[in-house]
């Protein structure tokens, strides 16, 4: 048997790639893969932790984190395409208009 | 909510509701304003209904008692609290009679007056608020909701005076009557510091049941303090300078402010703290003898003065010092009493002279009118005001001429005017301290100069009113035919006179001295009905004089305003002011000019205080002001910006920056819960 | 079964009026069916709310979910600011183009998702109410899909905002860890051996920055200027108050029991665990909302820093911690949201009236000699803003400044003043602007300069301008119930 800490391990060193990569990437969409990926990691952590201490309330919180996170790619993707829509690109460096 | 409850927020909610409606609706549409009749009966309506509810509160008070109305805690400050409470006694219906009865009829009054003013809205909301502000001072429970309608009067009287505020001598005027107020209010302040400290309560009752409390000292600086307060706000001197040029406010503010109420609210103050007051009788002797001053300087002045209004406003001061002595002799029914006669018959005189500059006014733009550009041109300064011009307006204004005599005889105090009884109830107290043991002959003499006083009164009251009326019309002299445009005042502004009139001749006798008829039947009498209504809340003291020497200062007073009427009347009876004003001169020499000059106290505060504190303004405190404390600010105000423009550039505007931040932010929050508490300063 | 959707009933209410919307709009209704039916859902909601708020705490759906009281009060609020965005969106918005049906559809859905997050006594329902706010805010924030500053705003909203629900919910999933539940109540019985281990102590400081994030503290404030920049004006006012107030209510029944019952019983006097991080995030919240907005230039970027300012001050009520300090803390969420959506409703009728492009301040210059009264009206709640007496914005701040001396917190109690006079400069300026400038801008524009309010704009700016005044004046009145139900929380 595994032991829970190489699941926290995993769900840690998942979400701080997810994390750096919200830091670094200028593609949108790798942006949002990037968000996709730290919810996935706490959602492996959930999970670990539920079975670890034998109730199912952790494995619910993962359910509404899976159909939240799907809510949050339709609006996601929908504000993705109208900003390629405006400026032929999904880098996201051309989202400085507002600043200072 | 009981009927007591109801008609007490009536009567002090209705007038703001007025200035509120009127105000809003004159602000809001400029069509609006030119309804300036529709105002007044709005106005009007404001005031009267108030009256009504105050007739209905005496009534309750008549029958079961004085109570409290209280509509919740106002200030909660920890150790002390103040309540939004209204104390309905005989005290405060007697003055909320006086203010809502008299306000109505000069309302009236106003609807004629301010017939042909563009700024009738504004002034109908100004009046109505007037007297919002009034009532929360004369009902109020303590004395920081009196302070609130104490400042609100004083705000209503700066912006009556300088209504017509495109000339500049108005805005003057009333800037110099709001700062001259601002010197009393200080005092007053202070008083109520002094008294929340020694005695911790501002609430009336549990002030006066505790002023057993306070040291002598303690008393007397509480009492002087107050006393300032009064002064400034009641005209005494040295502070009554503001009040002579008050007079630019429109007739019926004159009347109503200046004359008839708000001055006689420091008057009003005293005599609801009178208790605190006869236990110190070295702040009744300042004040006694602030009153006669004022009573006898004011006199003389009006004796000089050419301007019928100012005349008037003299006059008012002089009165003013009467209730003043009467205050300060322990006589404060007989105070209240003058308030109240004195309500009626110079606001009586004030419209009447409103009447007579309506009038003239009229005269001379029509006659204007018809005279062509340059060939009168002497005629372009002529001042309606001035008594110089008047003369025979007694067969063009009758009513205005009738009831302006009825006017003069009260306050001069012809029996059985009302201005006898109080006047004479006054001297008739400041004797008996005379003969008391307390600074009994400084009494004395003050009782003589009240019956100088009296005299003078009399005097110039009867100058004013045969200069005016008496003799053949001047004003033709100035200005060739005007005399034929005279003519009488509409009946809006009539009506409120003959009220005021009757008023002048029958309110005196809510006052009929007791010892008439003591004397009479030898027993103990209750017709001094005014006395049997207040006597709970004006501590009097008692007058201790044998009835013969009451039936001869009684006498005394007669003869004194019988010959002040009759020397008047020979001196200027036809009309003849010049000979016998030129024949006063010569005889007085440097005292009239003295007078005339009006004692130069104006001048007086010009140099001694106007001066100083220009200088050491421009001098001192300017560079002071610009260099150090404006460097200071400067500094600081730089060095913000410069941060402010520092911390905008981390906001780059990309949204990987950001989230770096929120990173650094994640990782800080998680250092602070992990190390624990860290914090600078705290417990 | 009927109880429980009673306790929900403003939820309810608002999801289904949000659905009704939706059906609505894809029949083409016309706007003047679909504000009203709006406005009738909300104003349901809030009598509900308002019935309810008498009622003492009950808890619902298997202690899911609690109603009543101070759940109710803070649905109250966030249920009033939707009604006056709604009154005020319908006016600004017409004729534009993205004035669709659906827009009102989104702003019940952000209630309901509120009023969830408020009522929630479970973190799945804390998270799921969360984050249906802020997908339909994230929406309603990118409204203009056909401008490049709508689009900005919206996806820098959506990409920041999911990045922090990613920490609060790797924050949820450690204090699970720690403790084996989700329920508030297990939380706060946690045996302080469980409360002392780092798992625990990380779950909340994660949780924490989801909190920041949604309240806009410094330094996770960042978004929040740009975005009330680009997304409709009346928008921004709902998400600068009803946002704010949802967060801090909800994590206020979450925090207090963990952090300052339990914590104060193992370390006495020092507090709640989270006290530091409070305290500097407070700090810097209101020192950087200030000094920025002094550089700014744009009016809805001034009041996105002071939103970041007021962040600040409402921090310190948790910071304090005392009864007091928590009443206050209310009460000024309260003076907040009438002052600051006042303050958004002015800026967008202006922009609506007068054609402005963009909403910077040279636009400003001359508007009040053209307009006085509205600009009146603006400087009302600039003032309050500031903080000037009698409004309610200065009451809201002398209760939470005088809560912090009353508790020790001078040091904090100063900086927050000196912050709050940097502050006020900044609000003088706008009405300086306004009123002082000389302008040809407004005066030139084509616009009809003497348009005025329509009836949507005049119900909504008397309600706040009266509540203004009003809770500035009398600003006791609510104080001994709120005190109470403080009081009986803790």
């Amino acid at each position: 048997m595994i032991s829970i800490e190489w699941f926290i391990a995993l769900s840690a060193v998942l979400f701080t790639i997810g994390a750096i990569g919200v830091m670094v990437r200028r593609n949108a969409i790798v942006l949002f893969m990037c968000i996709e990926l730290m919810l996935n990691a706490v959602n492996i952590s959930l999970v670990a932790f539920s079975s670890y201490h034998g109730n199912i309330e952790g494995h619910m919180l993962v359910l509404f984190a899976l159909s939240v996170a799907a809510a949050e790619a339709v609006v996601g993707l929908a504000l993705i395409i109208a900003l390629f829509r405006n400026t032929l690109s999904v880098d996201i460096r051309n989202l400085t208009l507002m600043r200072f | 909510m009981s009927y007591t409850t109801l008609f007490a927020l009536v009567l002090l909610g209705l007038p703001a509701v007025g200035a509120l409606t009127l105000g809003v609706g004159g602000l809001s549409n400029a069509s609006l304003r030119q309804k300036r009749t529709t105002f007044g009966v709005l106005a009007t309506a404001a005031v009267y209904i108030p009256f009504l509810a105050t007739l209905y509160l005496g009534w309750n008070v008549f029958q079961s008692g004085a109570f409290t109305v209280n509509f919740g805690t106002f200030i909660d400050a920890g150790r002390w609290s103040v309540d939004l409470a209204y104390l309905i006694d005989p005290l405060s219906i007697t003055m909320a009679l006086v203010i809502t009865g008299i306000g109505t009829l000069i309302h009236i009054y106003s609807i004629g007056y301010m017939s042909h003013d563009q700024g009738a809205w504004r002034f109908f909301a100004y009046l109505n608020l007037f007297i919002f502000a009034m009532l929360q001072l004369v009902m109020a429970d303590n004395l920081l909701v009196l302070f609130i309608g104490w400042e609100g009067v004083g705000l209503a009287s700066y912006l009556l005076i300088g209504f017509w505020f495109k000339k500049r001598t108005n805005t003057n005027a009333a800037n110099k009557a709001f700062i001259f107020n601002r010197i009393g209010d200080f005092a007053f302040l202070v008083a109520m510091f002094l008294l929340l400290q020694e005695v911790g309560t501002l609430q009336f009752s549990g002030l006066l049941e505790n002023v057993g409390m306070m040291s002598q000292d303690t008393l007397f600086w509480v009492g002087l303090l107050v006393l300032i307060g009064a002064t400034g706000k009641s005209a005494q001197f040295p502070l009554f300078v503001w009040l002579p040029d008050a007079m630019a406010g429109p007739t019926p503010v004159s009347a109503l402010i200046h004359a008839a109420t708000m001055v006689t609210s420091g008057l009003y103050l005293i005599t609801r703290l009178s208790p605190m007051f006869v236990l110190s009788p070295e702040v009744m002797m300042i004040m006694a003898v602030i009153g006669a001053l004022t009573a006898f300087i004011a006199a003389t002045i009006a004796l000089t003065e050419y301007d019928i209004k100012k005349v008037l406003a003299y006059s008012t001061v002089s009165q003013l010092g009467f209730m003043f002595l009467a205050l300060g002799s322990g006589a404060f029914v007989a105070a209240i009493f003058h308030v109240v006669t004195h309500a009626f018959f110079k606001a009586l005189l004030f419209l009447g002279s409103g009447s007579v500059i309506h009038n003239m006014e009229h005269a001379i733009e029509k006659t204007r009118g018809k005279i062509k550009v340059g060939e009168n041109d002497g005629a372009t300064d002529l001042d309606p005001q001035d008594i110089r011009l008047m003369g025979g307006l007694r067969h063009s204004m009758p009513i205005t001429f009738r009831t302006f005599w009825i006017g003069t005889l009260a306050i001069a105090g012809i029996p059985p005017l009302a201005g006898f009884f109080s006047k004479d109830e006054i001297l008739m107290h400041t004797f008996s301290m005379g003969v008391g043991e307390f600074a009994g002959p400084l009494y004395m003499v003050l009782w003589a100069v009240g019956m100088g006083t009296a005299f003078l009164t009399a005097f110039y009251m009867v100058r004013l009113t045969a200069t005016t009326f008496h003799g053949e019309s001047r004003l033709d002299a100035a200005l060739p035919g005007a005399s034929s445009a005279f003519h009488e005042s509409p009946r809006t502004m009539t009506f409120p006179l003959w009220k005021l009139a009757i008023g002048s001749i029958i309110i005196g006798w809510i006052g009929l001295p007791n010892f008439v008829v003591e004397s009479l039947t030898g027993q103990e009498a209750h017709i001094h009905l005014l006395k049997e209504w207040i006597y709970a809340q004006a501590a009097d003291l008692k007058v201790t004089l044998s009835y013969a020497t009451e039936w001869a200062l009684l006498a005394g007073s007669i003869v004194v305003a019988t010959m002040g009427v009759f020397v008047g009347w020979r001196s200027y009876g036809n009309g003849q002011w010049e000979q016998t004003d030129n024949m006063l001169q010569a005889r007085f020499g440097e005292l009239y000019n003295t007078f005339r000059e009006r004692y130069l106290l104006d001048e007086f505060y010009e140099k001694v205080v106007g001066e100083p504190v220009q200088w050491i303004s421009k001098n001192i405190l300017e560079p002071v002001d610009r260099i150090g404390i404006g460097g200071i600010v400067a500094f600081f105000g730089a060095t913000t910006r410069v941060s402010g423009g520092v911390l905008r550039i981390l906001q780059a505007g990309l949204i990987t920056n950001y989230a770096v931040f929120i990173l650094l932010g994640v990782l800080f929050v998680l250092a602070m819960m992990i190390l624990g508490p860290v914090v600078g300063g705290t417990p | 079964m009927t109880t429980d959707l009673l306790a929900f009933l403003p939820g309810l209410l608002t999801a289904i009026g949000g659905l009704v919307i939706m059906i609505l709009g894809a029949f083409r209704a016309k706007k003047q069916v679909v504000v009203p039916s709006t406005l009738l859902f909300l104003l349901g909601a809030f009598g509900v709310a308002i019935w309810q708020a008498s009622m003492p705490t009950s808890v619902a759906f298997s202690d899911m979910v609690r109603s009543g009281s101070f759940a109710s009060f803070l649905i109250a609020i966030i249920v009033f600011a939707g009604i006056v965005t709604t009154l005020v969106n319908q006016e600004v918005m017409q004729g534009r183009r993205a004035h669709s049906p659906e827009v009102y559809a989104m702003i019940l859905f952000a209630i309901t998702g509120m009023i969830t997050f408020v009522s929630s006594n479970h973190l799945l329902l804390l998270f799921v109410g969360l984050e249906t706010m802020s997908i339909a805010l994230y929406v309603l924030a990118g409204l203009y899909k056909n401008e490049r500053h709508g689009v900005e705003a919206g996806l820098k909203y959506f990409i920041l905002g999911a990045f922090a629900s990613g920490f609060l919910l790797y924050g949820m999933s450690f204090v699970y860890g720690a403790t084996g539940s989700l329920h508030f109540q297990a939380l706060a019985l946690a045996s302080p051996e469980v409360t002392q281990t780092l798992f625990f102590r990380a779950g909340i400081g994660l949780m924490l920055v989801g909190f920041f994030f949604k309240v806009s503290a410094v330094p996770f404030h960042m978004w929040t200027p740009d975005v009330y920049q680009g997304s409709p004006t009346a928008i921004s006012g709902f998400m600068s108050t009803a946002s704010k107030v949802a967060a801090f209510g909800a994590f206020w029944v979450l925090l207090t029991p963990i952090s300052f019952s339990v914590d104060a019983s193992t370390q006495a006097g020092s507090g709640s665990m989270a006290i530091s991080a409070l305290y500097w995030i407070s700090i810097l919240s209101m020192v950087v909302g200030n000094l920025t907005s002094i550089a700014q230039q744009d009016l809805k970027r001034i009041l996105g820093f002071s939103s970041i300012g007021h962040a600040g001050y409402l921090l310190m009520g948790f910071v304090v911690a005392t009864p007091q300090a928590f009443t206050a803390m209310l009460f000024y969420l309260v003076a907040y949201t009438l002052m600051n959506l006042g303050a958004f409703a002015m800026i967008a009728h202006f922009e609506r009236t007068f054609g402005w492009t963009d909403a910077s301040m040279d636009q400003l210059k001359g508007v009040g000699r053209i307009a006085p009264r509205r600009v009146a009206l603006l400087s009302l709640f600039m003032l309050s803003l500031a903080g000037f007496p009698p409004l309610a914005g200065f009451f809201g701040k002398y209760l939470v400044f005088s809560a912090a001396i009353e508790a020790g917190f001078v040091t904090l109690t100063v900086v927050a003043i000196l912050s709050a006079i940097v502050g006020a400069f900044v609000y003088l300026r706008v009405i300086g602007q306004a009123y002082f400038e000389q302008g040809e801008s407004a005066e030139s524009q084509s616009v009809d300069p003497q348009k005025g309010m329509g009836w949507g704009m005049v119900i909504a700016a008397s309600l706040l301008a009266a509540g203004t005044i009003h809770f500035g004046i009398d600003a006791l009145m609510p104080w001994p119930s709120l005190l109470d139900w403080v009081n009986g929380f803790m």
